[in-house]
């Protein structure tokens, strides 16, 4: 599994995009802070101004492009009878890829810190107090936290997408369509809730679980404590870690 | 001699139809096999079997004492293959696929540029991949194959796309790792390039091994002719004809004779010596690996 973990940064550290990456993260999260001014600060100093979000698209097109392109370039064939099993190569991109978020959500927080210097300037400051008694800078680290956490429903069930489409191409969007509406989904759904206790258990109910812990008041669309989002997403994320394995050793070659 | 491959009665079916039907065949070290038949015969599913890339029904399958199957493979570490197209990343030059296969980020093992030589890759092998044409991708594809010494390497059509100078340095590269004890199964349908490489050959149709043998045998299955011209070639062959030869006249003044077995042409110049005729010239022809394959699959 570590030679297959090298042979992923190898591949990546090859790519234009991770050049390009990091300097359109920057970007966006700068137009965000402009955007932000006068307005509500530490929230958008606490979800590092969007750059959760922007993460979580880069997050679903490297985790599509990741399994695609093996199938796509016929390069899966020769991943196969280098390892013992599928599922080694499976778990080695699963790792690579969680490993990839946790990389840009640590460079969203040092881009946050740098863009509040040079942007907002002093006010309002980091040791500030914000939601659930902590400081500003805690609450921007509990996010980057819970948002990784959240990332892991998105990465495993983007894996099965890919798993069984043709290109990476569908992949991305579906991953994109389902993360991004799937909220809109629950939101229409959560009317039901109070009706049908089991449907708010349902997966795109999990993915409210950054909004929830910066917004406590979305507890009357979820209908989840966070204790209970967070049981959720990982055990939905379980769910299509097995799935998406299963999926990807059945695959015709 | 060891035993690098063994294919023990495997069968594969996709609905009613079956794709492999008692396959059965070994090869050990520095044997180069070719894996003949027509299109759709089962060659390369055959070979995906081997790597498990395929689910076979039923059979075995062993490398160097080793089972494989399609959930666990530890003996598939001493292989390398080209299956079909060259799989390649096209954002990565050829030496980064070397790097990257042979763990090596800075300066590649002699053996590798010994092989990047005899295929004359190193005018193109730090370009990215998505700028080279179809022979460069299929040098790339053998050179992968080939890292890190394997013990048997499979190669689906190799000779797809590789110019005739281009098929003189594999086939010198193929010989000589074979004699340093590297394995080959080889499947092409250029039957005159490997008729040169291969001692052995395992022909299939319709799923099925209709023959399995070493390449001098399965020559012998073809017809042997001689051809002569003689100082009087109407009298040689009415008197061949009367010892029941086969004669065919050629209208370079020569004529032909189906030999019949390994005694046929001394049993020839022994009766034209006889008859006082003089041979003015005379050459054999007849077998190829495309005759020999076209009988033993038609018949």
């Amino acid at each position: 599994m570590l030679m297959l973990l090298k042979q992923e940064m190898f591949k990546i550290s090859k790519k234009k995009s991770t050049i390009y990456i990091p300097i359109i993260l920057f970007v966006l999260m700068i137009v965000v802070a402009f955007m932000s001014k006068g307005s509500d600060a530490k929230f958008y100093i606490s979800s590092a101004f969007a750059g959760f979000q922007w993460t979580t698209i880069l997050i679903i097109i490297i985790s599509a492009t990741s399994i695609s392109e093996e199938f796509q370039y016929g390069t899966i064939k020769h991943l196969i009878y280098s390892v013992n099993n599928r599922y080694i190569i499976y778990f080695s991109k699963l790792i690579f890829v969680f490993l990839y978020s946790i990389y840009l959500h640590l460079l969203s927080i040092v881009y946050t810190f740098l863009i509040k210097i040079f942007v907002l300037g002093g006010i309002p400051k980091f040791s500030e107090q914000y939601l659930y008694g902590l400081s500003l800078w805690k609450n921007l680290m509990f996010n980057s936290f819970t948002d990784l956490v959240g990332s892991l429903i998105i990465i495993s069930s983007v894996f099965c997408i890919a798993c069984v489409t043709n290109n990476g191409s569908s992949a991305i969007a579906l991953g994109i369509v389902l993360c991004f509406l799937g909220e809109g989904i629950s939101s229409a759904l959560s009317k039901l809730y109070l009706q049908f206790n089991g449907i708010k258990w349902n997966p795109f109910n999990m993915l409210n679980i950054t909004n929830q812990l910066g917004n406590p008041s979305y507890y009357s669309i979820t209908h989840l404590s966070n204790t209970q989002l967070l049981f959720g997403n990982f055990f939905y994320t379980i769910i299509f870690i097995l799935l998406g394995s299963i999926l990807f050793s059945r695959r015709r070659i | 001699m060891k035993t690098i491959l063994e294919v023990n009665n495997i069968n594969k079916k996709v609905g009613k139809k079956s794709l492999l039907s008692n396959i059965s065949f070994s090869i050990n070290s520095s044997d180069i096999v070719g894996l003949i038949g027509p299109n759709g015969a089962g060659k390369t599913t055959i070979m995906k079997s081997i790597l498990s890339l395929l689910k076979i029904d039923s059979g075995e399958i062993s490398i160097n004492g080793q089972n494989i199957n399609y959930t666990s493979h530890h003996g598939l570490h001493e292989i390398g293959a080209l299956i079909e197209n060259p799989s390649l990343y096209p954002y990565l030059t050829g030496m980064d696929h070397v790097r990257m296969y042979t763990h090596k980020r800075k300066n590649v093992s002699k053996e590798t540029m010994h092989i990047i030589n005899e295929l004359n890759m190193g005018k193109f092998i730090n370009l990215k991949v998505k700028k080279y044409s179809l022979g460069m991708k299929q040098k790339m594809g053998i050179l992968i194959a080939l890292l890190n010494n394997p013990k048997l390497v499979i190669l689906d059509e190799p000779m797809n796309g590789l110019d005739p100078k281009s098929n003189v340095e594999l086939r010198n590269l193929i010989l000589s790792l074979s004699k340093k004890g590297v394995s080959f199964l080889i499947s092409s349908h250029i039957l005159s390039e490997l008729e040169i490489i291969v001692n052995r050959v395992v022909i299939i149709n319709h799923g099925k091994i209709i023959n399995k043998s070493y390449v001098n045998d399965l020559l012998s299955i073809g017809n042997t002719y001689l051809n002569l011209k003689t100082s009087n070639n109407s009298k040689s062959i009415l008197l061949l004809n009367n010892k029941d030869f086969k004669t065919t006249t050629s209208e370079d003044g020569t004529f032909q004779i189906k030999l019949i077995d390994k005694h046929s042409i001394e049993q020839i110049f022994q009766l034209l010596y006889r008859n006082n005729i003089k041979i003015i010239d005379f050459y054999k022809s007849g077998s190829t690996l495309e005759s020999s394959l076209l009988k033993a699959i038609y018949n």
